[in-house]
């Protein structure tokens, strides 16, 4: 940019306006490269002269460029189809015969075109037919091959070969076949069991008695058929019968007559109103056999009896009364015993 | 002494005790009618008369020492 002395331009306008002072204005105009200031030059109209040195163009210069731009005004290809012309070249890419190809196939085409032999008299004179007969010929071939592809094997054919063979007087004729459509016509509206009721059937038949309830049954047969085998005959009841009857039968009797086996056991008893166990010691004398209770008070008496004995019920014992009771030392049985009034005191023997 | 009751099936309380808290090896095992109150009831009745039967199991308490009277 010119470095404009402002205040010299003012001064140099005086009192006119800044419009008034035309080439004065370029008369004074400044510029700097940096190191020095100079003055910006102009011809003799006042218009700034540029110097060529600058880098810009002379005029005849500028005219040889325009005539070069319109020449090619119309010629120059647009981005869109130089990316065509790219593409269809990289499709071309490795499908273009080289040079040394193009080379060899001329020199062949010569040698044939020259040469008299049989061989390429016959290629040169040869009628390769025309493209559309050719692609008849295709058409016919590719029908063939698929026709062939599409046939059985000789390994299916023999299957089937061999699956009719294994037919052979099996198959029945005519005459069996309606006597068999009669048949069936004849069992038509028959009242069959449904699938549901053979399926039923089925299933009762397949769950009989299992093994191991035979097996029971078998058991409880062979228990049964024992126990006839090894009852007496009736010959034996008679005899027996015979035996009891005449007094010739012997018995011998067990066990043994109800007496005191071991240590007796003494000891006091509070007789109250509830009836409670009568024994001598800690507890029921276990096999006991005999069993005494003597009332030692003057005026009351107690019962004596199952568990349930109240005062008016059981074996009354009196006022200074005795009770003994043989007992079965076989049978734990217990004795209770209750006051008819208030609590007393009784003597108790256990042997 | 401690003891335990047992209601029966026939109506009757199985009454046991056992004198081991107090040194003695004794047991003993009655029957009442009734239930649990009534056997309750009866279970001094019974204690009573266990250790009456059964006094020489238990140890008597020391005789208390005659005062010293002074002449």
């Amino acid at each position: 940019m010119a470095d404009i002395a402002l205040g010299q331009l003012l001064h140099t306008a005086g009192d006119n306006t800044l419009s008034q002072t035309d080439g004065a204005l370029h008369g004074y105009m400044r510029g700097t490269d940096g190191t020095a200031t100079r003055t910006i030059k102009t011809d003799a109209n006042g218009n700034i002269t540029i110097s060529p040195d600058s880098g810009l163009g002379t005029e005849a210069t500028l005219a040889a460029l325009e005539v070069l731009l319109t020449s090619l005004d119309g010629k120059v290809a647009t981005d869109a189809k130089l990316e065509a012309a790219r593409a269809l070249l990289a499709s071309l890419d490795g499908k273009v015969a080289t040079e040394a190809k193009l080379e060899a196939v001329r020199t062949l085409v010569a040698l044939a075109q020259t040469n008299t032999s049989d061989i390429f008299q016959a290629v040169k004179l040869r009628d390769w037919g025309k493209e559309a007969t050719l692609a008849n010929a295709k058409n016919v071939l590719d029908a063939i091959s698929a026709a062939v592809a599409a046939r059985a094997t000789e390994a299916t054919l023999e299957s089937a070969n061999q699956a009719l063979a294994s037919l052979d007087g099996k198959v029945a004729t005519d005459a069996k076949l309606e006597a068999a459509r009669l048949l069936l016509a004849s069992l038509n509206g028959k009242d069959f069991a449904t699938q549901t009721t053979l399926a039923a059937v089925l299933a009762k038949l397949a769950d009989p008695a299992t093994a191991t309830k035979q097996d029971a049954a078998k058991g409880v047969l062979d228990a049964i058929s024992a126990a006839v085998a090894a009852r007496a005959t009736e010959a034996t009841l008679a005899a027996v019968k015979t035996a009891l009857t005449d007094g010739s039968q012997k018995v011998q009797l067990s066990g043994s007559k109800v007496r005191i086996a071991s240590a007796p056991a003494t000891g006091v008893k509070t007789v109250t109103g509830t009836a409670a166990e009568v024994f001598a010691g800690t507890s029921r004398k276990p096999g006991r056999s005999r069993l005494e209770i003597a009332n030692r008070h003057p005026a009351l008496a107690i019962r004596v009896g199952p568990a349930g004995v109240t005062d008016t019920t059981g074996r009354s014992v009196g006022p200074l009364a005795t009770l003994a009771l043989d007992m079965d030392p076989m049978s734990d049985v217990p004795i209770y015993a209750v006051s008819e009034a208030g609590a007393l005191t009784v003597e108790v023997f256990e042997a | 002494m401690i003891y335990e009751l047992s209601p029966q099936a026939d109506s009757t309380t199985r009454i046991s005790v056992d004198y081991r808290d107090e040194g003695v090896a004794l047991q003993g095992t009655t029957h009442v009618a009734g239930d649990g109150d009534a056997a309750r009831a009866y279970v001094a009745v019974f204690d009573r008369d266990l250790r009456m039967n059964y006094k020489r199991l238990f140890p008597t308490p020391p005789a208390p020492e005659p005062e010293e009277v002074e002449m």
